[in-house]
């Protein structure tokens, strides 16, 4: 089992150099190359040769590849066609939020999805149950992007309780400690619950049958017979073993998560990678969205590897070779 | 529903989408493109309807109420009264329209538009699928059977494929190649096959060992021959499972790259641009956004609960 982790630690530089090598690829695929002379005709020569190598763009296709993959590796993601700043600046802005918000949703998602598998199985197959469960399979088949509508329609538009954007609101810097938090909170409410509830109804769903398998076992019956019952058994005694493939299920969920926190940052206007990446689509800003979906992958990698301590940590008799689980995540 | 087993009820409701997507020129009331007198007919709730005269001119004049008096026509246009000379309509006989789920902001009827946008989410969805359960059950079945290095390349291709988040991936190729249908096709495809690979191999990798296969090896049978006649039909019941889970998901992602604008372009409707045609209105044309989300709901719980039948089925 620690083999299994310690392997996965060794492959992790592998398969990043294999995402900066497909994301190569992909650029260099790409019809028509940056500052060439049938492109702009009226570019002089030698400024031209001077910006393509501001931009990295000289040279034969496997000189460019070594120079893109030690660039990556120095924490050099090249120069914004927009922003003509680096892109590394750019990112490392967008970077908080964007951890902020799929982290938050992480947390929630888990939280609420163990709540609701812990209440479902107490009361099995009563109507609380079924209600639950019910909401749970919707949740868990419907867009996330949808979802976030839904709660905008809700309590931004009819109800005004929620701020429908942003990060924070208007003049958030001049208020104290309290209200500041609470501002930002606020804030946070709306894409954290869309992006999140894909997740944690899958949770719910995975952990009620989970639960309701150990409920059913004899090292329960045995707490029944001494006195345990209702939510102290569940919590006491089945909820420990069946967390472990919950874990996992998370893990296989974290690409889902941050794939969907860009359609979230996208509708909910918040300024993190995601919403970068997506406006430098628009304006065909190649090195950002190159940048950005290097980012997103590593930190979906990194993710994923604590994801398997943690599962190692849950669960120390566990074998991750062959995982149980395969659910994917509402894209 | 007594008699028939999950997996025919499943198989069922799939067939009665896929068909009602294929007649859906058919079933829809109305032109999903048209747009009559854009200023009284957008933004009608559901089950609205407006009384269209077509004018000398050649253009349209929908109203909620009319009168014909001896010269002229008053009625009720966008909540305003108005008359207009007889002489002016082409025929004095108007046509009824009621738009069941309301229209959008352009006038169109909105149910005709979830209709058409069944057609083009379920047969990219579908396209999508099938490229990435022939790459899966290929890439799968060589790993399993060959071993050795082509294995090892392409179960690291598969961590590679994994740890990308498959919007971010699509972005780049957007931005690289320009939104197209193709290209999200061939996207959405080309990074929905490692779950059907892994899954594949592991089934491979035993049955290779199983007799049947080994008699056609000592029969003198070529790689290619035993992977299609002998190993891959045994693996399909997972791969069956696994198609209407990526289906679901395909349909999910096609869904959320639509809406922000990347996916299928407008005027075309697809269930995502529709929801995102629907944001700007949010409080006073909440079916909009409602009901074509409705549509991706159903498809993607009827799509899981086919799966989920037929893996039960498959474990039987």
């Amino acid at each position: 089992m620690r083999g299994y982790l310690g392997r996965r630690l060794l492959l992790a530089p592998f398969v990043l150099i294999g995402i900066l090598t497909l994301t190569f690829l992909l650029v260099n695929a790409a019809p028509g190359s940056p500052f060439t002379p049938e492109q702009a005709s009226g570019l002089d020569p030698h400024a031209a040769a001077k910006l393509r190598e501001l931009y990295g763009a000289q040279g034969s296709l496997p000189a460019r590849y070594l120079r893109w993959l030690s660039a990556f590796a120095t924490g050099d993601f090249g120069v914004s066609f927009t922003y003509r700043r680096p892109v590394s600046h750019v990112l490392r802005a967008a970077l908080p939020p964007t951890l902020l918000l799929a982290g938050s949703a992480l947390v929630l998602s888990v939280l609420a999805g163990v709540t609701a598998a812990c209440v479902t199985a107490v009361f099995r197959s009563r109507v609380l149950d079924r209600v639950l469960t019910l909401a749970c399979t919707a949740l868990y088949a419907a867009p996330s992007f949808w979802t976030g509508i839904l709660l905008l329609m809700v309590f931004s538009a009819w109800t005004g309780w929620l701020p429908p954007s942003g990060l924070r609101g208007v003049g958030a810097g001049q208020l104290g400690w309290g209200p500041y938090l609470a501002d930002r909170l606020r804030h946070l409410a709306l894409p954290c619950i869309a992006l999140a509830a894909p997740g944690a109804a899958a949770v719910a769903l995975f952990l009620r049958s989970e639960l309701i398998a150990a409920l059913a076992s004899e090292y329960c019956r045995a707490a029944r017979a001494r006195g345990a019952a209702g939510l102290a058994l569940t919590l006491g005694h089945a909820l420990r073993n069946a967390s472990g493939p919950v874990v996992s299920l998370v893990g296989l969920g974290l690409p889902g998560l941050v794939g969907g926190s860009l359609v979230v940052e996208v509708l909910f206007a918040w300024p993190g990678m995601g919403r970068i990446a997506y406006e430098a689509i628009l304006a065909r800003d190649t090195p950002m969205v190159a940048g950005a979906v290097v980012v997103a992958a590593a930190v979906t990698l990194a993710a994923s590897l604590v994801t398997d301590m943690l599962y190692l940590a849950a669960d120390p008799r566990v074998s991750l070779v062959a995982s149980p689980v395969r659910i994917e995540g509402a894209a | 529903m007594t008699g028939l087993t999950g997996l025919t009820r499943g198989v069922l409701a799939l067939l009665a989408v896929a068909f009602g997507a294929l007649v859906a020129p058919l079933l829809a009331p109305h032109d999903p493109d048209e747009m009559v007198d854009v200023a009284s007919a957008r933004y009608l709730p559901p089950g609205a309807h407006l009384f269209v005269f077509s004018l000398a001119d050649s253009r349209t004049l929908a109203v909620e109420k009319f009168v014909i008096e001896e010269r002229t026509l008053a009625y009720r246009r966008a909540g305003e009264e108005g008359s207009i000379p007889l002489e002016a309509l082409s025929s004095t006989v108007p046509q009824r329209r009621r738009f069941l789920l309301g229209t959008d902001p352009f006038g169109r009827d909105l149910l005709s538009r979830v209709l058409h946008g069944a057609r083009v989410s379920l047969s990219l969805g579908l396209i999508a699928v099938a490229i990435g359960v022939a790459l899966g059950a290929a890439s799968g079945a060589v790993s399993g059977y060959l071993g050795g290095w082509a294995d090892a390349a392409l179960m690291r291709l598969v961590d590679v494929l994994n740890a990308v988040p498959r919007l971010f991936l699509f972005l780049m190729c957007a931005a690289l190649f320009g939104p197209s249908a193709l290209l999200l096709v061939l996207v959405l495809g080309g990074t929905g096959w490692m779950g059907i690979a892994r899954i594949t191999r592991g089934q491979v990798l035993s049955i290779r060992q199983r007799p049947f296969v080994e008699a056609a090896q000592a029969l003198g049978g070529g790689t290619l021959s035993i992977l299609g006649r002998h190993v891959l039909p045994q693996c399909a019941g997972t791969l069956a499972v696994s198609a209407s889970l990526l289906a679901a998901d395909t349909i999910l992602a096609e869904s959320s790259l639509s809406f922000i604008g990347l996916g299928i372009q407008p005027p075309s409707a697809s269930w995502g641009n529709i929801i995102a045609a629907g944001r700007d209105a949010l409080v006073e044309a909440w079916w909009i956004s409602a009901f074509p989300g409705l549509a991706i709901l159903a498809t993607v719980l009827i799509l899981y609960g086919a799966g989920r039948a037929a893996s039960r089925e498959a474990a039987r």
